[in-house]
């Protein structure tokens, strides 16, 4: 086979000395880069962009991927621990991740994100290794009408979201959706709940959202009670601070489901892995024999999301090697990059420059590995964190919360926003409206509403453009059959009611 | 020992020599990393300029301290031209702008400072821009293009940035000028509208050239006008869109760099020294190469009749698409 | 669906009150645009949503008069006040920088809020200080606001 004589050249390429050397720094960075909240890859792939130029480009590329990669696996050490956002996919993760520190299961925790992130992110690598052409002639049929759908598909997943509440949980998912649309609008240059205030003109940034809702809001709630002392309990011994085997077993779902929906996702230009970890969350809790448990420290709650948002980074990389269309920030710098260094990105690229594909993809396979035996070991030592007692990690808490929103574009207005989001997450802790909703529609909100409109100029008003499209019509099915879900169980439960009580 | 004593009178009689001299040692130098403001975030088109001109900048020694790249992105350039403006009179501060520096303030009450407010260095490159179509499109020149557009009014798209962009401006004065009519669908990055333009989601599109080679030379686009004076030497067989009949001012996109309000005589000529020598460098000649960018080199001074200009023809078009013109 | 009356009644009133403000904000919106819809026209829609749903809210707690839960707002106190400390705290980034202003929150914290004694809250707030100047400000170099004495 082709492929394989291909990735032996890879090989040879990627198990040079220098070539490891450089993939170890670039997953370790990334690590780090994922930890810290706010310290994004782009931001810190743009920093690290002039050292490169002393680099051969195609050890260059392999260090700022294995950033990029790498920061995937960190992103979830804070959320699991601190229930702060390290990365904007890991909000997901933060759900069951830390309710599981909470019921003292931190490690099992950490421990299946990083296997999941090393299952899904070598599937990945294998997606794009073997697929990426076709893949990629796919992805761009994927135009405005497909996205809106998938939108609607995602918000659908507000009904695997919403726990107690239904009414809550909407209220919740149409304020996330209203915050989305703060800002400009990009059709017309309109102003929208702008206020007049110049810094809310490129909208609110994500970050800030959910650091204040989840991390600052989480702080105040325990603060209602003089914890003083330790308020996990982190259980001695190894095995307790590993993921057990009937974990992995648990898992085993959601590495598939994880692994598929982050790569298919990722290669849709724009999509991004926050809709990809929400998605394979929701398709988890969908096919799972007890939803009830998601929310509150269910492994797979874990091991999905963070699946999804490791094999995104693949198959992100396939639209931009194949193309040379970059489908997120972090690629667009890798493009950037690539310019930079004299490659030109487009379709030819691979046929081109071999070396620098394959030696690229055979190093991911190294990098994952590498952060593998990186983060497992470091999962004891983190879990350790929460040895702290209480009134030493409130404040790192809220201190990490500011470094991380500051760092995301220096603004002192962001960092005000996080104090009035942490006053209104805390607002919905003691109410009882659920604050995953929320986040889920200001993910979805904008593209949401900028597709809708993008379909209707492309057909010039006609909503049937949305059903006569094949793809578009299908998820849109999906998203109709999600939401009638809820009701088919209520239905089913009343019959079988009724036939209880009945002969 | 004498012949030291007389070593050291010759060095304190140079240094006297110095600074009696004031041409001979520069008035003002960068003492601290400087910032290069943009208005777009990290891998946008201002941002990977900004990144590659203070690379070359640093390889060509030309300025003794490095170039810090600043983020501030927000309406457009609304949030990088207020922040310049907060910065007046400080000097270890420069920005990259672009043509929607001059639009935006036309359009956008938020947007207080004008690109006339600010001190202007030098004009770097003028980015010529091209139409394109999927290859496997019915149009083989823009004449195709602009017929069918006449017949099937509004029905064709065309996918761009944002509706002050050049991409827009473009289409309203070829439409102005040719009776057509035809779709625009904004989308936010560069990325998006190639991908629907190859996903047959639009019929055309105005891109640069240098995103439009790779895939030119794979044989997905084709390109079908060059919206320049000159044909492009990249691609010597596209004709403009004036050689095609269609009689349509050129709407420039013009990058250069500029400074915040009050800053010194001293520190302006600075800088306006360090573009004038870059401009000559090999680098930058290989760079403008490279990007398929035209030399638009113009000295500070010069630019004030080139941003006038701008700004009336901006207005007008503007004006005439209907655009809510607030200043 | 556990609600807890009262708190319920009020929030449906707020989230209905801010229904109307999206609403009249959007209204002022061109509804519709060349080929389909407007800036105007989601909010418009979100307002009208957020006004229906905190109808269905209100008059819910109005039908289930056994609310199962209070809400213990008593609790509310040590919340407000770390908040109100976090906030002062956010004010003081622009003039002390963030190490000082840092520092002087998590002696507050320690200190006011969990009642320790200043020996350790100094402790816990130079601690915590120096492991934050050193991983983020002198290692990687983060970005952040600087007081009069640079750092």
């Amino acid at each position: 086979m082709e492929a394989l004589s291909d990735l032996l050249l890879g090989l040879s390429v990627a198990l040079t000395p220098a070539n490891l050397f450089w993939c170890f720094v670039g997953v370790f960075l990334g690590t780090i880069v994922g930890v810290l909240p706010g310290l994004g890859s782009p931001a810190t792939i743009a920093m690290l962009l002039p050292l490169t130029f002393r680099l051969d480009p195609t050890t260059a590329m392999i260090m700022l991927s294995g950033i990029y990669y790498g920061s995937k696996y960190g992103g979830s050490t804070t959320s699991i621990l601190l229930n702060v956002p390290g990365e904007s996919a890991s909000v997901v993760t933060c759900l069951d991740g830390y309710q599981m520190a909470r019921q003292g299961r931190a490690g099992p925790a950490l421990g299946i994100a990083a296997i999941s992130s090393f299952i899904a992110g070598t599937v990945g690598v294998l997606g794009l290794m073997l697929i990426a052409p076709p893949v990629a002639r796919f992805a761009v049929r994927f135009g405005p009408p497909e996205y809106f759908a998938l939108m609607c598909l995602g918000l659908a997943m507000v009904v695997f979201l919403a726990g107690k509440s239904m009414i809550k949980g909407l209220i919740a998912t149409l304020f996330g959706i209203w915050l989305a649309g703060v800002g400009t609008d990009i059709f017309t240059a309109e102003s929208r709940f702008t206020f007049g205030m110049m810094e809310l003109l490129d909208g609110i940034d994500f970050i800030v959202v959910s650091i204040g809702v989840f991390a600052v809001a989480e702080v105040l709630v325990n603060l209602e009670s003089q914890a003083g002392a330790e308020l996990f309990k982190v259980p001695k011994g190894l095995r307790n601070l590993l993921p057990s085997l009937q974990d992995l077993k648990d898992s085993r779902f959601a590495f598939v489901n994880g692994s598929v929906v982050g790569f298919f996702i990722g290669v849709l230009p724009g999509a991004g892995s926050t809709i990809a970890s929400f998605l394979s969350y929701g398709v988890e809790k969908a096919f799972s024999r007890h939803p009830e448990k998601f929310g509150t420290g269910a492994v797979e709650g874990v091991a999905a999301p963070e699946a999804a948002n490791n094999s995104e980074t693949g198959g992100a990389l396939v639209p931009l090697l194949t193309l040379g269309i970059p489908g997120s920030a972090t690629t667009a710098m890798l493009l950037a990059a690539l310019i930079l260094w004299g490659f030109r990105p487009g379709p030819l690229l691979i046929q081109e420059n071999p070396v620098l594909f394959w030696g690229l993809v055979a190093s991911m396979y190294v990098g994952n590995i590498m952060l593998l035996i990186l983060n497992l070991p470091l999962v004891p030592l983190f879990a350790q964190i929460l040895r702290l007692p209480y009134f030493v990690l409130a404040p790192a808490i809220l201190g990490i919360s500011i470094v991380g929103v500051y760092s995301v574009s220096q603004s002192l207005f962001d960092v005000w926003m996080l104090g009035v989001f942490g006053l209104l997450g805390y607002l919905m802790r003691k109410l009882d409206f659920p604050a995953a909703p929320l986040v889920l529609g200001l993910v979805l909100g904008d593209r949401l509403e900028q597709s809708l409109r993008q379909a209707l100029m492309m057909s010039q008003g006609h909503l049937s453009i949305l059903v006569m499209r094949p793809m578009s019509a299908g998820l849109l099915l999906l998203t109709v059959v999600i939401l009638l879900m809820p009701v088919a169980g209520k239905i089913r439960s009343w019959r079988l009611k009724a036939a209880e009580e009945g002969i | 020992m004498r012949t030291k004593m007389r070593e050291i009178g010759v060095l304190f009689a140079l240094m006297g020599w110095g600074l009696v001299m004031p041409q001979a040692v520069p008035a003002w130098t960068p003492t601290r990393p400087v910032e290069a403001v943009v208005h777009t975030g990290p891998g946008g088109g201002s941002d990977i300029f900004a990144r590659a001109i203070a690379d070359l900048l640093q390889k060509e020694g030309l300025v003794p301290q490095r170039l810090q790249v600043v983020n501030k992105s927000g309406g457009g350039p609304t949030v990088a031209m207020a922040y310049l403006a907060e910065k007046k009179g400080q000097d270890h501060t420069i920005a990259f702008f672009t043509g929607v520096w001059v639009t935006n303030p036309l359009t956008r009450k938020e947007a207080k400072v004008t690109v006339k407010d600010l001190t202007h260095i030098a004009r770097l490159v003028l980015e010529p821009a091209m139409i394109a179509v999927k290859s496997d499109s019915p149009y083989k020149n823009a004449k195709d293009f602009i017929e069918d557009a006449k017949k099937r009014p509004g029905q064709l798209r065309q996918s761009g940035g944002s509706v002050t962009g050049r991409d827009n401006l473009t289409r309203l004065v070829i439409e102005k000028a040719t009776g057509a009519k035809w779709t625009f669908i904004s989308f936010p990055s560069g990325r998006e509208r190639i991908a629907n333009l190859l996903g047959g989601n639009v019929e055309m599109m105005v891109i640069e050239p240098q995103e439009a080679r790779e895939h030119v030379r794979a044989g997905n686009l084709r390109v079908i006008a060059a919206l320049t004076e000159k044909r492009l030497p990249s691609f010597p067989d596209v004709p403009t869109t004036k050689e095609q009949g269609i009689d349509a001012p050129l709407v420039p996109q013009a990058r250069g760099v500029v400074a915040p309000p009050g800053v010194s005589r001293d520190v302006a000529g600075y800088w306006e020294g360090v573009f004038d020598r870059f401009v000559k460098t090999n680098s930058w000649k290989k760079y403008l190469e490279e990007n398929l960018f035209e030399d638009g080199y113009l000295k500070g001074p010069q630019m004030n009749k080139f941003f006038d200009e701008l700004t009336v023809q901006m207005r007008e078009i503007l004006k005439e698409a209907g655009a809510k013109i607030v200043r | 669906m556990r609600l807890q009356s009262k708190n319920d009644f009020v929030a449906g009133l707020c989230v209905g009150g801010f229904g109307i403000f999206v609403f009249y904000e959007a209204s002022g919106l061109p509804y519709l645009s060349e080929y389909g819809p407007g800036p105007g026209l989601l909010p418009l829609w979100l307002g009208i949503g957020f006004v229906s749903l905190a109808a269905v809210l209100v008059v819910n707690t109005l039908l289930n008069r056994e609310g199962s839960e209070q809400v213990a707002w008593r609790k509310v106190r040590r919340p407000a006040a770390a908040w109100i400390g976090f906030v002062i705290t956010i004010g003081l980034l622009s003039r002390l920088g963030f190490t000082l202003s840092f520092a002087l929150l998590s002696l507050f914290l320690v200190l006011v809020m969990e009642r320790r004694s200043i020996l350790t809250a100094i402790n816990v707030a130079v601690s915590l200080t120096l492991a934050f100047y050193l991983i983020f400000v002198f290692s990687l170099g983060v970005p952040l606001p600087l007081g009069p004495w640079g750092f």
